[in-house]
């Protein structure tokens, strides 16, 4: 279920997933559930970011630097593919 | 066909689909072995429809990882009973056997479908417990009750083999009542929606495992078709959404599972829509009497 992501949450990299670029798409893969998602551009860079130190503000914060972005759409496009993410078994948070 | 269907056989072909699967399988190639991995190396084959790479895979991963495993894997199984993928989804058990008849008997047989053509008819579909009709949304398949050539043969070989068949897909002995035994054919666009062949518990009466003999031309001319059997709960009804064996109907091929398992035929494709040229098979299913029998899949409800 999908739950409310805080700015100091740190999301990790699950052990068990694949990652792999496909006809010039970037994706990923749970070992365990099967499911794909593919990343375009910006998820590609949140998924760099998911280094399982950086907490969830900071992400927000280089991606506002790297792309041109408001602050408000940013956060709620990294909180959006970290909810998926954590869904589909792709990332684990600690606080 | 349904929205559902659609979307249904639209996902399983990504899932499913070689390119995908394949950078998959090199990424797991750059990693360390694990269990973790030598497994998922054998679902994404099964995924992909590399049964034989499949077999490979889960035998690696049973010698290795789970030596003390009861899962099951025989001369006739491509995939072994006894096993689960995420989510406790049990994963169907699979026999496959290739080169089944002489080339020359699957052959006379094509022909005798052939020359049967104006005897088959559209297959009837269940939706919940409405009656079976006609439904062109939910299954395309021409079906033939009453063909002859090999009937007999098929029969035999069903009843000499039978302890074999229930071993390979791990389930208990029981007896058996009648045979459902007929040809079947897909032509352009012709599909079967997910589905399972018997919704009830193990221990009732009913159908216990399917079986099917794809036949035809040595070199099929029709595309698609192939046939997804879902990792399942069979208890529960559920499917699991992301993990399926796909099993190529290639000519000469035997396969069965057991008849709980939820599973679906992709659509046809036939560019002249020649009957003669379509995705033709001996389709059956071995009915068991009620028993008191329990089942492998059922001890890991969740």
């Amino acid at each position: 279920m999908t739950q409310a992501i805080e700015p100091s949450a740190i999301p990790a990299r699950a052990e068990d997933v694949l990652a792999t670029q496909s006809q010039d798409v970037a994706v990923l893969m749970s070992m365990n559930t099967g499911k794909f998602i593919e990343l375009n551009e910006t998820a590609r860079a949140i998924w760099e970011l998911t280094d399982g130190s950086t907490p969830v503000a900071d992400v927000v914060e280089r991606l506002c630097e790297q792309f041109e972005v408001t602050r408000e759409k940013c956060t709620g496009d990294v909180a959006g593919l970290y909810a998926r993410m954590s869904d589909e078994g792709l990332i684990v948070f600690s606080d | 066909m349904l929205i559902s269907a659609e979307e249904t056989f639209t996902h399983l072909q990504q899932l499913g689909g070689a390119c995908l699967n394949a950078a998959m399988l090199a990424a797991l190639d750059q990693q360390e072995p694990s269990p973790a991995s030598r497994f998922a190396r054998a679902n994404l084959l099964r995924r992909t429809g590399d049964l034989a790479g499949a077999r490979a895979a889960f035998v690696e991963w049973l010698a290795n990882d789970v030596p003390a495993s009861e899962a099951r894997l025989d001369d006739w199984s491509a995939i072994p009973s006894g096993l689960f993928s995420h989510g406790g989804y049990a994963i169907a058990p699979i026999v496959m056997i290739d080169d089944f008849l002489p080339v020359e008997r699957m052959r006379s047989l094509h022909a005798h479908a052939c020359e049967r053509k104006a005897l088959f008819r559209d297959a009837l579909a269940t939706n919940e417990d409405a009656p079976p009709a006609y439904d062109p949304d939910r299954r395309r398949t021409l079906v033939d009750y009453h063909f002859t050539l090999e009937r007999n043969f098929f029969l035999s070989f069903i009843d000499e083999n039978l302890a074999a068949l229930r071993e390979s897909l791990g389930l208990s002995d029981f007896s058996t009542n009648r045979v459902e035994l007929k040809l079947t054919n897909h032509v352009d666009g012709g599909f079967f929606k997910t589905h399972s062949d018997n919704h009830a518990a193990y221990s009732a009466a009913g159908r216990a495992i399917t079986w099917l003999y794809y036949f035809g031309e040595t070199i099929p001319r029709f595309g698609g078709g192939d046939l997804y059997v879902f990792d399942s709960k069979p208890s529960g009804q559920a499917i699991s959404p992301a993990w399926f064996t796909r099993i190529e109907a290639l000519p000469n091929r035997l396969v069965a599972f057991p008849s709980w398992f939820f599973h679906a035929v992709g659509p046809t494709q036939l560019a002249d829509n020649d009957f003669s040229q379509g995705r033709f098979a001996v389709s059956s299913h071995i009915h068991k009497t009620q028993d008191s029998a329990t089942i492998w899949w059922d001890d890991n409800l969740s």
